[in-house]
């Protein structure tokens, strides 16, 4: 793929902004900066980048404002920065729209691996119907799993939950998001049921269930579904 | 006058007050002492004091025995009517004092000699004999009542020293019991209304030295701005003054001073209704009880400046360790930073690659520590803000654990880990994040003070109504001393090399506790030491896997 997309990066933090713009541009993207939250929606509005790193904790207005009236006209990916111990912040934001969030301090390799995962979902979003993860395979098109060629028998609400992590793979997906696509909006607060589905899936489809290596737990937010580069 | 007789702090009723809560405390204890009949003692208490009454009485008594013997006069013979009015005059000092008794023995002589001895109503005597028996007759009478009176007397005084010895054996007892100087006061308030039946005031000093501002809470009397001001005097004169002094005479309680060793504690103002009633002895036992108050309102004072001093210290020692872990802890990081990033910016002779790479790694490895600082510091502040409010959902263990792991996987390397998390345990509800974040510090614990390569075993099951995540290591366990104190805050085991402020463990403490769990260590007897964390399980909050 080749890296020419346009990155917009909303923070006040001159050292962050620097940092940022150092490692992406070293990787090839193009980048651009505003310092606050009128800034960077001027900027996304003229500019109309690939990509929007927005950091919540601006100067001039909470960074989920601006990420809402960005989701008003746009659905370019976003990915929040955050500081550590704001789990209901970073799961408000991601219910708010957020493709992806991190937190400060993070690694440069985690932060690139977050923008080519939500690049790579807006390209491929509706065309592909098989993906292939490690040994694993699902044809969403077919509705089949296999593992190692060998189909896996699914109940249909566990192929539900695999074919929402399987479309959204590399994000994370709030327990929240997952509970309103696949049981429903009155199910929204009864994590248990994601908790247990997520359990069984892994039984059938990890190679050792204690030790996950498809379906990651985000800690207090929610699961992501590996993708290997 | 019974009213009056009741709100007067005198031995007797005090004898009777005492008596009644005894008996009602002690049944049966003090019955030797005050064993007496009750009719009499409440027509003598109305009486006792007046002494014209017990004249009168005296009087009575002698001529109502002289009328009930007339008519039997021809048949038990004049002499034995001496013999009976002998008799009333002995018994009459259980009752009466002196004076009225001499006048019973009088008066029985004069009533003998007219109404009984030949000649009838004259006070002639015919007869040598009777002469004789009317002399023996008053002599023993005066000799008996006097004797008898003076025996009550001391009976009396063996009582009221009785009395005072329990008023102050019980004081002291009580004032023993207390452990603050608001307990003390209470005490006292409570013991003046007890064996004086009078209120109190009480002022404390502050317990810097300065003077009150308010009458201590406890206090029973409420006394406005004047007598506020006489207190005050007392203080700083340390000297009784008020009501039944020479000093500010017309306040409406007297003022003792509570003295303390070095400024008066307080002051102590007792409300009594009339100084003439009050005896000698009485005035002691008042003294002896505010003497008894100061000092153990002393005594808590003291050991109230003991505790203060130690707290004192004990904050100035944590202060102190803080400081000095922390501008230790924050520095080492900081310095490795700075002389690292220098060298890579300004010393062209580092133009190997393995230096170099040597040099970024050591800049990476300090910010780790500082960022594992800072989030120490930031959960103990959360803690310690007591704002900590866990977010519980529903968990899974054998998640929480592989999260737990996986961000532990640098320190946790080349060690053989052991994981048993039992198939049957329930989804828990509990704050994820913070969970992990208690285990990551056991388990980053662990890794510090055990051997490299030291296995690890890592247990989950239900026992009870509690989900136990214990962990386990073959290291060399806690020494006894360090046991009891690992969870102390900045507390890190003698001995051990630098990095860290010993924050890890009473955070993960903290965080459990906050789920109304528990965090133990023990020494295993196999060998190494067990940590071991317990949530409670509520029955609504169990969900069973595949239910």
């Amino acid at each position: 793929m080749a890296n020419t997309s346009r990155i917009l990066i909303i923070d006040d933090e001159v050292q962050i902004r620097r940092l940022l713009q150092l490692t992406l541009e070293s990787n090839g993207y193009k980048v651009s900066l505003a310092e606050s939250g009128k800034e960077g929606l001027v900027q996304a509005a003229m500019d109309r980048p690939d990509l929007i790193i927005l950091d919540l904790g601006l100067p001039d207005t909470d960074g989920i404002n601006v990420l809402k009236t960005l989701r008003e006209w746009t659905a370019i990916p976003i990915i929040i920065l955050s500081v550590r111990d704001t789990e209901q912040t970073i799961i408000a934001s991601l219910d708010a729209g957020a493709d992806d969030y991190l937190t400060k301090p993070f690694r440069t390799g985690e932060m690139l691996a977050r923008i080519r995962t939500a690049l790579r979902h807006r390209q491929i979003a509706q065309e592909e119907s098989i993906f292939t993860f490690g040994s694993l395979t699902v044809d969403l098109a077919a509705r089949t799993v296999r593992k190692d060629e060998k189909p896996i028998k699914l109940t249909s609400t566990e192929y539900s939950l695999l074919a929402l992590f399987v479309r959204n793979a590399g994000r994370v997906l709030t327990h929240r998001y997952l509970l309103e696509q696949v049981w429903g909006c009155a199910y929204r607060e009864e994590t248990q049921y994601s908790r247990v589905y997520v359990a069984q899936l892994r039984k059938k489809l990890e190679d050792d269930p204690t030790n996950p290596q498809l379906l990651l737990t985000e800690s207090g937010i929610g699961y992501r579904l590996a993708v290997q580069e | 006058m019974e009213s009056l007789d009741r709100l007067r702090p005198d031995p007797d009723t005090l004898l009777q007050r005492l008596r009644k809560e005894k008996e009602q405390q002690n049944k049966g204890k003090l019955t030797i002492f005050f064993g007496m009949c009750a009719g009499v003692d409440k027509m003598y208490t109305m009486l006792k004091d007046a002494a014209f009454l017990q004249y009168l009485i005296a009087g009575f008594v002698m001529v109502l025995v002289a009328l009930i013997c007339v008519p039997f006069t021809d048949l038990i013979g004049y002499h034995s009517v001496s013999l009976i009015l002998l008799f009333t005059v002995s018994i009459l000092p259980l009752k009466l004092r002196a004076g009225p008794v001499l006048l019973a023995a009088t008066l029985g002589a004069v009533v003998w000699d007219f109404f009984f001895i030949p000649p009838l109503y004259r006070f002639s005597v015919d007869r040598i004999e009777d002469l004789l028996m009317l002399v023996t007759y008053f002599i023993i009478a005066i000799v008996t009542g006097v004797l008898s009176a003076r025996g009550r007397a001391q009976e009396k005084a063996v009582r009221l020293r009785e009395a005072h010895a329990v008023a102050l054996y019980t004081l002291t007892k009580e004032l023993s019991r207390a452990t603050t100087q608001g307990e003390v006061v209470q005490v006292a308030v409570s013991s003046m209304k007890q064996f004086f039946n009078t209120d109190v005031v009480i002022y404390l000093g502050e317990p810097d030295g300065d003077i009150f501002q308010a009458a201590h809470p406890a206090s029973s009397m409420s006394v406005d701005e004047k007598e506020f001001s006489v207190a005050v005097w007392v203080y700083w004169n340390e000297k009784k003054a008020g009501k039944f002094t020479d000093t500010l005479p017309f306040a409406q309680a007297t003022y003792f001073p509570l003295s303390g060793p070095r400024y008066p504690l307080g002051v102590i103002g007792v409300g009594l209704p009339r100084k003439e009633n009050l005896s000698i002895d009485q005035k002691t036992l008042l003294e002896n009880f505010i003497h008894q108050i100061a000092s153990a309102l002393e005594r808590e004072f003291l050991n109230e400046i003991t505790r203060k001093t130690i707290v004192i210290e004990e904050s100035e020692r944590l202060y102190k360790t803080l400081f000095n872990s922390i501008s230790h802890e924050l520095r080492t990081p900081l310095a490795t930073i700075m002389g690292a990033s220098e060298s890579l910016l300004h010393d062209d002779l580092l133009s190997h690659p393995d230096i170099r790479a040597e040099l970024f790694n050591q800049v990476y490895t300090a910010a780790e520590r500082l960022n594992r600082l800072v989030e120490n510091l930031l959960n103990m502040t959360r803690l310690e803000s007591g704002l900590l409010q866990p977010l519980r959902d529903w968990s899974d263990i054998q998640d929480l654990v592989h999260v737990t792991l996986k961000g532990l996987t640098k320190e946790l390397l080349g060690r053989p880990m052991t994981i048993d998390i039992s198939p049957s345990i329930p989804l828990v509800k509990m704050d994820f994040g913070l969970i992990e974040q208690a285990l990551t510090n056991i388990l980053r614990n662990v890794s510090e003070y055990t051997p490299h390569e030291s296995p690890i075993e890592i247990q989950a099951y239900t026992d009870k109504q509690d989900c136990v995540i214990a962990i386990s290591d073959h290291g060399p366990g806690f020494p006894p001393e360090v046991l009891q104190r690992i969870f102390e805050k900045f507390y890190r085991a003698p001995g051990t090399r630098s990095g860290g402020l010993g924050l890890g463990l009473s955070i993960a403490k903290g965080f459990v506790e906050a789920h109304k769990g528990t965090l133990t260590a023990e020494n295993r007897p196999e060998g190494g030491a067990r940590l071991i964390v317990r949530l409670p399980l509520e029955p609504e909050e169990t969900f069973t896997v595949g239910s």
